[in-house]
């Protein structure tokens, strides 16, 4: 079959998912998702959308090998530099530290206690919490078999700002890559937090129920994954996206009915440029984050905690 | 239509190929400028353009030679890129193919004079990408050079041809801050600073700056501390180059919509897909003209709530051509852009024409009239 051709059914193939796809995501949600962070729900206000989306964003739209736009996915073969300390972080950006901070707080005693469980369970912990110092390599072992350190998620904020050069709209977009690990010596995790200037759709959260206009709507998504199934990061030379995207579940069906929605890059004309309402940043802070997520995060196949968080 | 091109590039491809291949050997190629080594060149990943440039040659005669014209950047399956003519399919349409990779595409393209200003890409193996990290100018003598970025600025915003002078907006950043500048290439291959002088209204950085066809004004958009409104991020300014400064002329014009302006051609002004307008809950979208009259703006739209793609999910949408003449995107159907059509606004006319044109895999388009027959 000719390329031409090969191209042709694939449009024919994308369009048809797509109807179905749209018509489906409009079932699921009549049924009114329920928010894992309890802010979803409510319906779409229009189903129209910009020219050229959703179709763009749908897997089957992915450069092939061979053509335009196709890029490889590089393993990460230098670990990043370490994020910024908690006084680092509180001393750069004290208002994101704060707002961070509590939902880290419960997120870490959530792991502590499955940290200090697998321990024990190995015999490895004492009744007061402590880990001999032989047995630090055994601990060590015990926890890289885990997915609870390095463990990483991210989170997406916007706030008024009119002074960064950054801020759109009137709002700052953030997006924070948050990641721990665990030391059994102290029996305690040390976090760092890495940050990239970022936006989404028109920036404004009280339009986060318009589709194909606001940002990202406040709920926890699954972050690298589509209906359910880890994908990771997917590289994608096509400017809009450049250079590459991490896939957003509910890839249909979330608040609002928004769909299709991701983390990606965007050069020349779509540098920073205004989404749909995925969230876009700098195709160097899309290097710069695949490189933490490859190496600290361990649970970034878990589901149940690989989280982009949203909040406004 | 479509088969027909495709034939025609394939051979304008082999046709290019084999006078590359004919020119290295015979070592009869104009050499072009020399390829600036102020970076660390062994440092450098592998990009293919680097040691390519230097030892290009190009038809020049393809353009000088086109009628009035629309020119675009098609990148095919199994190709690099080529520049090609779209609005004439009697002439060969394929002017220029991209030898193998590190060629990013036009930035600029003068409206008169065969000079191309493409963006020069190396390969960063770790992100799996590339990164713009020089200028490829294509030049009317047939040479073909390559230009790194200023060291201190060493990200490329964008370029703009400016009577025959290449500019370039170039940007350095962190996470707290963004800073542009303007740079000219002078004609000994160094990087002149640029300043903005004049009535230059409060801004945050300079987004963009791009000369008007046939005219010495450039529109400059400048990013502004906004707030919540659709007209208050950005703000438009005309300004002509005198010597290394960009004069300010006019008084600023706002809308959010800005950084996706087109020039006009032969006249003072710009036009814009305005992205921000939404009715009963959805969005929808204008083409609007912004036309300076010597004392004030003149804004109009000249299509409403059109079905024409806007360009923040596809690649251009819009740009001018002579005669008032609109050259617009469809809205595409397929995920690739695949059947995005080329339309033609008359000046005037209510609603596009089909020009039968496929911009499928086309991002990028601006009009020429080298004055050729």
């Amino acid at each position: 079959m000719s390329t031409f051709m090969r191209r042709r059914c694939r449009l024919l193939g994308v369009t048809v998912l797509s109807v179905a796809m749209l018509a489906g995501s409009a079932g699921v949600s009549a049924a009114a998702p329920a928010g894992r962070s309890g802010t979803a729900g409510g319906r779409s206000s229009s189903s129209a959308v910009e020219p050229g989306w959703p179709e763009s964003h749908l897997p089957e739209a992915d450069p092939r090998p061979g053509e335009p736009g196709y890029l490889e996915v590089r393993p990460t073969l230098t670990p990043p530099p370490d994020g910024m300390t908690d006084e680092e972080f509180k001393a750069r950006d004290p208002e994101g530290f704060a707002a961070l901070l509590p939902e880290r707080a419960q997120i870490e005693r959530r792991l502590l206690e499955r940290a200090r469980g697998a321990l024990a369970k190995e015999g490895l912990r004492a009744a007061d919490g402590s880990v001999a110092a032989s047995d630090i390599r055994a601990a060590e072992t015990v926890l890289a078999a885990t997915t609870w350190s390095p463990y990483g998620y991210l989170r997406f904020r916007l706030v008024p700002n009119t002074t960064s050069p950054y801020a759109r709209n009137g709002y700052l977009g953030t997006l924070y890559f948050i990641y721990g690990i665990y030391y059994p010596t102290v029996d305690a995790y040390k976090w760092y937090t890495v940050s990239w200037p970022a936006r989404s759709g028109n920036n404004r959260p009280a339009d986060q129920s318009k589709v194909g206009v606001g940002p990202i709507p406040a709920y926890t998504w699954d972050f690298g994954f589509m209906n359910g199934v880890w994908r990771g990061y997917e590289a994608d030379g096509r400017d809009a996206f450049y250079p590459g995207k991490w896939r957003l579940d509910p890839w249909t069906g979330g608040p609002y009915n928004r769909c299709y929605l991701e983390v990606h890059g965007g050069r020349y004309l779509h540098e920073f440029a205004a989404t749909s309402g995925c969230v876009r940043v700098y195709p160097s802070a899309i290097t710069a984050l695949k490189s933490y997520y490859d190496t600290k995060m361990a649970n970034k196949k878990d589901k149940a905690t690989a989280d982009l968080r949203v909040a406004y | 239509m479509g088969h027909g091109i495709r034939k025609r590039r394939v051979w304008g491809a082999v046709y290019v190929a084999a006078a590359l291949v004919i020119a290295v050997v015979a070592g009869a190629c104009t050499a072009g400028q020399e390829v600036d080594t102020t970076g660390d060149e062994e440092s450098r990943p592998p990009s293919g353009r680097t040691e390519q440039a230097g030892s290009l040659a190009w038809d020049a005669t393809a353009l000088r030679d086109a009628a009035a014209s629309l020119v675009g950047w098609r990148t095919s399956v199994g190709d690099y890129g080529s520049l090609v003519l779209l609005s004439d399919s009697d002439a060969p349409d394929t002017v220029w193919s991209a030898p193998g990779p590190g060629y990013g595409g036009p930035l600029a393209i003068d409206a008169i004079e065969p000079l191309v200003v493409l963006a020069g890409e190396a390969g960063t193996p770790a992100a799996g990408g590339a990164a713009v990290d020089a200028l490829v100018i294509l030049r009317p003598d047939g040479t073909v050079s390559s230009h790194d970025l200023p060291a201190e600025f060493g990200s490329l915003s964008g370029a703009t041809i400016s009577q025959g002078r290449v500019l370039v907006l170039a940007h350095r950043a962190t996470t707290e801050t963004y800073d542009t500048a303007l740079f000219a290439l002078g004609d000994d291959g160094a990087w002149q600073p640029v300043r903005l002088e004049g009535d230059v209204p409060a801004h945050q950085f300079v987004e963009r700056a791009v000369a008007v066809p046939q005219t010495d004004s450039l529109a400059v958009v400048l990013k502004t501390e906004g707030g919540t409104g659709d007209r208050d991020d950005e703000a438009l300014v005309l300004a002509r180059l005198t010597g290394d400064a960009l004069v300010v002329y006019s008084t600023p014009f706002a809308d959010d919509a800005l950084p996706g302006i087109a020039p006009l051609w032969a006249e003072e002004g710009v036009v814009f897909p305005r992205t921000w307008r939404v009715v009963d809950g959805a969005p929808v979208l204008d083409i609007v003209v912004a036309r300076w009259d010597g004392e004030s703006w003149q804004e109009r739209a000249v299509l409403e709530d059109a079905d024409v793609a806007s360009g923040v999910e596809t690649g251009m949408a819009v740009t001018a051509g002579s005669e008032g003449v609109l050259w617009l995107r469809s809205a595409p159907s397929g995920a690739h852009g695949e059947g995005a059509q080329l339309l033609r606004l008359p000046e005037g006319a209510a609603a596009p024409e089909s020009t039968g044109v496929d911009l499928s895999d086309v991002g990028w388009f601006a009009w020429v009239d080298a004055g050729g027959s």
